[in-house]
């Protein structure tokens, strides 16, 4: 009787499922309801690791949608946001997408990690329906096959290449060797630095490729050392700690030659794992990161908006997504999925600049072309739809073990 | 074994050794071509010091091999476990390394009695084939290996004190205080193991039940304890080779996972059941491997240890100092 009434409940969570799956694969009305809203839908972190970031994100949806709103809507109507939350779980974040799709929504914002995004992607992109993201930096996300209907305002973590070749040349490196996890992050990013420093005529002396399944990396550190450069970087990951301690040991440590990493090294652990008895043991290395856009006019009025904030990390990204993907509908003259994901990249380069979604729409209603300045400067989207252009900080070690930001820096073609 | 037979062999031994020094030379000479003597050396001093580990690690999977024919693919969650337990004692309860690294061993040794005691008894008692118990094994090495990740997390971590040392530098070679003390370490507990193999009584019962357990049972040996001795004294070998190898390598919760391959590969050129064979071969696998990093991408630094393993066993199919009998 159990094993019936058990099979019963499966088979009618099937029928539901089903029926769900139907009412999802339904022609999308372009997220118009009756009473003359656009609803758009997010997918951010309310709850999961990363769970702090949640917040500031949805902060900034509601601002945009205040924006958007007091500048009359897009295409006369008023827009509303629903959410789902991510979680850190992509069977949590499937379940999610799947009711803002119910929902009928022609865009989703979010997710906030790349794993996530990269769980969801083909069913947001498969029911055409545009995705945006502001804090997914994985170049994994750059070729993926979206058919087009995914965006991200924030640049992905390879135009950090251009940042740290600019960077070492500037510190005044002559001899560079380059450490490199054998993968798609670090090859990519060791490759565009690789072409930056000799672009500025700086020597690579070592470009060392390792394999990140080796539990032992002496040979690597000593083929570095081989090469007696000046300045070292490495895309490295938790490993990085290995590497750092070789080649301490071999006396070219941060103390010794000019150190580089990013920020897939564990930032704020790594001088521990490095050296648990001494904090100041990577005094000096320098970091690079995507800017998370904190301390701009953006974020000061988010935080006028929304006082309670504890952090303002990607917000103005989020931001930006939401008004590229109004701006988009505007321009299109729709509010259908395909319709907007046709017109984001127009509405982000070669045109009058705009700042604000009310400046721009003004524009649009004019008849011009417009490229939107955002929150978080210019985005200037490729043909893949991410930007060409993006900030980044440059962060450094000091002898407590913490990392400051030295300087934030803006990359790419202009 | 007839007496012919042994002094054979016996004279075989020396000569054998010296083969391996001079192979190992040769390899460093081929590279001298490429490299400066200085960084040759360096990059043997480099790989005998992982090669003995891996010789640590691994003289204990030889070992079972010998005395109960499987082979045990759970032989890296020893290293790890190791390496784990020494971490714990040395950063969570504030233990000096050394006294960790004993810790470690026994617990090692605790771990190979009780898999022994607890999963390969009773599987053998049944009379589960060799390949289901090696199946078994694999099984027994991604749940352990899954629980380390679980309890320890993904992060590789450092034991608190010996992280970064000051180097010697002798003729442009540098040697760390701790890889040294590594390679002392490796060197007494596997001559101390052949010692004990070769001369007590205990270990003539080890090998007399690696040559023949069912005449080592008629004539009055209990394998069954033998076998249980193996299983610890190989928990504990594996236990001390993941303590020294977290030294220079790290803590992390698949590192004997990531040896796994190249201690099989070490044992298995130097010729399973023999502790020369366990040091021969793993010498040959960590110094090949280093040496290839100075004319070859280091991505495939681990396909010419590879390399010279399938080599040495096209012409020595028993490994180099393994017995032709027991093959075939």
């Amino acid at each position: 009787m159990r094993t019936r009434l058990s099979l019963l409940s499966a088979a009618a969570a099937a029928a539901a499922l089903t029926l769900g799956a139907c009412a999802t694969s339904a022609p999308a009305d372009g997220g118009q309801t009756a009473d003359g809203t656009l609803k758009l839908g997010w997918l951010l972190p309310q709850t999961g690791p990363i769970a702090s970031l949640g917040p500031p994100q949805i902060a900034a949806l509601e601002l945009a949608e205040k924006d958007i709103n007091d500048a009359g809507g897009v295409l006369g109507k008023k827009v509303e946001f629903v959410g789902g939350d991510e979680a850190g779980d992509p069977a949590v974040a499937s379940q999610a997408v799947d009711r803002l799709l119910s929902q009928g929504v022609p865009a989703i914002i979010g997710a906030g990690s790349s794993q996530i995004s990269l769980s969801v992607i083909g069913k947001i992109t498969g029911a055409n329906v545009v995705q945006c993201s502001g804090m997914n930096t994985s170049p994994q996300l750059t070729d993926y096959p979206d058919n087009g209907y995914y965006f991200r305002t924030v640049p992905s973590d390879v135009l950090q290449g251009a940042v740290m070749g600019n960077l070492i040349a500037q510190d005044g490196a002559t001899k560079v060797a380059i450490l490199a996890r054998s993968d798609a992050y670090a090859t990519g990013l060791a490759n565009t630095t690789e072409a930056k420093l000799k672009e500025l005529g700086v020597q690579v002396v070592a470009r060392v490729n390792y394999d990140p399944s080796a539990q032992n990396l002496t040979a690597e550190v000593r083929q570095v050392v081989d090469a007696s450069p000046d300045a070292i970087v490495m895309f490295a990951f938790d490993e990085g700690a290995k590497l750092l301690q070789g080649l301490i040991q071999s006396g070219y440590g941060p103390d010794k030659v000019k150190t580089y990493g990013t920020d897939a090294l564990p930032v704020a652990s790594l001088p521990e794992l490095v050296d648990a008895n001494n904090k100041a043991v990577l005094q000096g290395m320098k970091l690079t990161q995507a800017s998370s856009g904190e301390n701009s006019p953006f974020t000061q009025r988010l935080l006028e908006y929304q006082p309670d904030l504890s952090t303002t990390a990607f917000s103005p990204y989020f931001y930006d997504c939401a008004v590229i993907i109004a701006l988009a509908a505007e321009q299109a003259g729709s509010t259908e999925g395909p319709k907007i994901r046709d017109a984001i990249i127009g509405v982000t380069r070669d045109g009058t600049e705009c700042g604000s979604f009310a400046d721009c729409k003004k524009l649009i209603s004019e008849g011009s072309d417009i490229a939107y300045v955002g929150a978080a400067g210019p985005l200037r989207f490729t043909d893949a739809g991410e930007p060409s252009t993006g900030l980044y900080d440059i962060l450094q070690y000091d002898a407590n073990g913490a990392t400051k930001t030295l300087d934030t820096v803006r990359e790419g073609t202009n | 074994m007839t007496n012919a037979t042994v002094t054979a062999t016996r004279a075989a031994l020396p000569r054998r050794s010296v083969v391996v020094l001079l192979a190992v030379a040769l390899g460093a000479a081929a590279t001298a071509a490429f490299a400066s003597p200085v960084q040759v050396a360096q990059a043997t001093l480099d790989g005998a010091r992982f090669g003995l580990v891996i010789a640590l690690s691994g003289v204990g999977l030889s070992l079972i091999f010998a005395t109960t024919g499987l082979f045990n693919f759970a032989h890296g969650e020893f290293v790890t476990f190791g390496a784990i337990l020494a971490w714990l004692c040395n950063v969570m309860l504030g233990l000096p390394l050394t006294l960790a690294a004993a810790v470690a061993v026994i617990g090692g040794a605790a771990a190979g009695a009780s898999v022994e005691y607890g999963i390969w008894r009773p599987l053998r008692r049944h009379g589960v084939g060799l390949v289901a118990a090696i199946v078994v094994s694999i099984g027994l090495a991604m749940f352990t290996r899954h629980l380390f990740l679980f309890f320890f997390h993904g992060q590789s971590r450092s034991y608190r004190e010996y992280t970064v040392q000051q180097a010697w530098h002798l003729l442009g070679v540098q040697l760390l205080p701790k890889d040294l003390v590594t390679m002392l370490v490796a060197l007494a507990a596997l001559a101390a193991l052949g010692i004990f193999l070769k001369r007590s009584r205990t270990g003539q019962a080890v090998r007399a039940t690696a040559d023949d357990p069912d005449l080592s049972q008629a004539s009055g040996i209990a394998t069954d304890r033998v076998v249980l001795l193996v299983w610890s004294l190989g928990g504990a070998l594996a236990a001390l080779g993941g303590v020294v190898l977290a030294l220079d390598d790290q803590v992390s919760w698949d590192m004997g996972f990531r040896v796994l391959l190249l201690v099989i590969a070490g044992v298995t050129l130097g010729g399973l059941g023999t502790v020369r064979g366990a040091i021969a071969g793993g010498l040959i696998i960590g110094v090949v491997t280093q040496l290839s990093t100075l004319w070859a991408p280091s991505e495939l630094k681990y396909v010419f240890a590879l390399i010279a393993l399938v080599a040495i066993l096209i012409f020595r199919p028993q490994g180099i100092f393994g017995r032709a009998q027991r093959i075939g």
